[in-house]
């Protein structure tokens, strides 16, 4: 292990992997972990640090900066334009020997889910996964300031609340959705240019070709506000297509359950769930999906959820504000007709 | 030949599971016991290796005695080899302890080419043990893998990765990390599946992968679970009823009403 045993006492600050995404943006969790990690580090009065690794990195940080970190350690090369995991947990763990963050918190997207555990192991410490809940807390059995994170458990029929008293940093990924983002002005924030020293030629692991996937919402899932989601019941391929027009009315993106994405009706960045996206949108429509758990777990920060399934026994209507009990396929004609006729007479 | 390692776990099966109402906690012997979905792909990744350039395979548990059953389940699949690491003093281990019990193990069990795991288990649903493993063996890892090909001493991998379709090589040896996108699982025979309980399974304890008892279980585990609830999430539930057109407007209606329809 490469992390060296320092006693716990000498950990202090919060750090955010603040992730950039297609090498073109700032990661939306990412911002959401920002603007969490500030109300952890005002309540603990330490500082909130955001770590950014990117191709041109300069061009991220008037944004990360918005989101009110004390400290910006950032570090900018071609090496750093996607990431690696290679790279990047070798210069997360010089960089947490040299500052000692107490708690880093982690997007839960591919990189953060790679990164995370990794460091875990090299610094022998804990993490927890996809964590929906984050706060602090004081224990005469375990210590002060601890981070508490609760998460799904056991498919997400039931929540777990997770510590990491005796070790550090203390580490939770997050899933992306889960908190608000919210800029703070008039904050000053220090701004730190780290050297990128690296071998690429030590890399094991060599790239060959890219090419590109075929179905990409335009917005992503997490940040869309209005969520069209289509499961079994629609039946088809074709069926499913249609939840795309009334998509595109109603300025939303489609997603769907485990099944769609199975049988190849649309892609794998669509799927909401435990093993996809968390979603929060205004409007969650759920054509034809029954609501297992480990799909509404994922759905249940939504503002107003309507669905649309045959059978009243769905469990998806115990958690629907509305209630529709008709064809799934029926519902999504006739509703795409109506906006179109009222959008036109408008 | 190729010499290739499987981790595989015995999980509660949680669709089926079921649950103490007051604690959140699974009740294990109302709840039966499967092998872990992800480590079938996994197991099924081996065995097609097997098939395609010849390979030892070797499968790999850390648990209870009974996780044995899921080891006769990799035999009866076609794997050569079964190793079940098993200590009272492993219990209560997370997923950094687990990881470090496996590695361990692996290591005392001699060279080894690929390491295969699934990509995550369904009891805890971390994802850790892959990357884990990899830290402590420090062998690269490679995940959302669709097609991999052997050539001499490195593996040709195709993956699905970020926004990217990837084709990457890679010298071995090599952890490939298996989800259910990968393949599709075989069947295995009867007749496999009768004398499967008839073989011989290595047993492993801490005495023969070394350490110290404060290193595993839940004294050498950093994380603590201090609770445990179960979820629920009841809302309005309004029925919207009426023939089609009735129910289209109420639910335009109500889209309005709610702000998000603005004309
Ligand atoms: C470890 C694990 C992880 C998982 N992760 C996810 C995940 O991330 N996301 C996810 O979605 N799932 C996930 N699943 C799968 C999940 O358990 C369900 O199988 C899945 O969500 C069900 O999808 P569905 O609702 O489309 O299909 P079904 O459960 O088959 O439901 C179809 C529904 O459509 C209704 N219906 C049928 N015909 C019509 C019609 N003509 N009009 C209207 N309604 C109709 C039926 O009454 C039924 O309720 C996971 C499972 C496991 C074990
Ligand atoms: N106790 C165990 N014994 C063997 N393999 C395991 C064990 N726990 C986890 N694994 C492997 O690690 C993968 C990921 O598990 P997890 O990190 O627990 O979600 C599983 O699919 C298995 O391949």
């Amino acid at each position: 292990m490469s992390g060296k045993q320092v006693s716990i006492e000498n950990y202090r600050d919060v750090w955010i992997f603040t992730e950039i995404q297609d090498h073109e943006r700032v990661l939306e969790g990412a911002l959401e972990l920002l603007s969490k990690g500030r109300e952890i580090a005002d309540t603990l009065g330490v500082k909130l640090y955001a770590v950014v690794f990117a191709l041109e990195a300069e061009q991220y940080l008037p944004v990360v900066e918005r989101y009110g970190p004390d400290v910006i350690l950032y570090c900018s090369d071609r090496g750093l334009k996607h990431y690696d995991s290679q790279i990047f947990p070798d210069i997360y763990t010089r960089l947490i020997n040299e500052y000692r963050p107490s708690i880093i918190l982690f997007p839960s997207t591919e990189a953060g889910t790679d990164l995370a555990p990794r460091l875990a192991q090299r610094f022998g410490t804990g993490l927890t996964s996809h964590c929906t809940g984050l706060s602090i807390m004081d224990s005469d059995v375990y210590g002060k300031g601890l981070l508490v994170m609760k998460r799904p458990a056991y498919s997400g029929n039931a929540i777990a609340t997770v510590i990491c008293p005796r070790r550090r940093p203390q580490m939770a990924t997050v899933q992306q959705g889960v908190f608000d983002k919210k800029e703070i002005h008039g904050r000053k924030t220090e701004i730190v240019r780290l050297p990128f020293n690296f071998d690429i030629d030590q890399l094991s692991v060599v790239s060959l070709e890219a090419p590109k996937r075929w179905d990409k919402p335009k917005v992503p899932l997490e940040q869309a506000s209005v969520v069209i989601a289509g499961g079994r019941g629609l039946g088809s391929k074709r069926n499913f297509d249609t939840l795309f027009e009334l998509a595109e009315i109603l300025g939303g993106e489609v997603g769907a359950t485990r099944v769609p994405v199975f049988n190849r009706w649309c892609g794998e960045e669509r799927m909401i769930g435990q093993t996809g996206k968390t979603i929060r949108p205004q409007l969650y429509l759920g054509f034809g999906i029954s609501g297992q758990i480990q799909h509404t777990a994922s759905i249940v920060d939504s503002e107003i959820i309507v669905s649309i399934n045959t059978s009243t026994a769905a469990p998806i209507t115990e958690l629907s504000d509305y209630v529709i009990t008709e064809d799934a396929h029926a519902i999504l004609c006739r509703l795409i007709e109506r906006l179109k006729t009222e959008k036109r007479t408008v | 030949m190729l010499s290739i390692l499987v981790c595989i776990k015995q999980v509660p099966d949680t669709q089926k599971a079921v649950f103490d109402p007051r604690t959140g906690v699974i009740d294990r012997s109302g709840t039966e016991n499967i092998m872990n979905p992800d480590d079938l792909h996994a197991l099924e990744m081996a065995l097609s290796l097997k098939d395609e350039y010849g390979a030892s395979v070797t499968a790999i548990t850390m648990g209870p005695p009974q996780a044995a059953d899921v080891l006769n389940e990799a035999h009866a699949l076609g794997v050569d080899r079964c190793v079940l690491v098993s200590d009272q003093r492993f219990a209560g281990s997370d997923s950094l302890v687990t990881s470090k019990v496996l590695s361990r193990a692996i290591v005392k069990l001699g060279a080894y080419d690929i390491i295969v795991t699934g990509r995550e288990a369904i009891d805890g649903n971390t994802a850790h043990v892959g990357f884990q493993l990899s830290e402590f063996l420090q062998i690269p890892l490679l995940a959302q893998i669709h097609k991999f090909k052997i050539n001499k001493d490195s593996a040709i991998i195709e993956r699905l990765y970020g926004h990217e379709y990837q084709k990457i090589q890679v010298r071995l040896p090599v952890l490939i990390v298996v989800g259910k996108h990968a393949n599709r699982v075989r069947i295995p025979r009867l007749a496999d599946i009768k004398t499967c309980t008839d073989k011989k399974i290595i047993v492993m304890t801490m005495n023969d992968i070394g350490g110290t008892e404060e290193e595993y279980g839940a004294a050498g585990s950093p994380t603590v679970v201090i609770e445990t609830e179960i979820f629920s999430h009841k809302r309005g539930k309004e029925i919207l009823s009426g023939d089609m057109n009735e129910i289209i407007d109420i639910l335009v209606h109500r889209l309005k009403k709610h702000n998000i329809l603005r004309y």
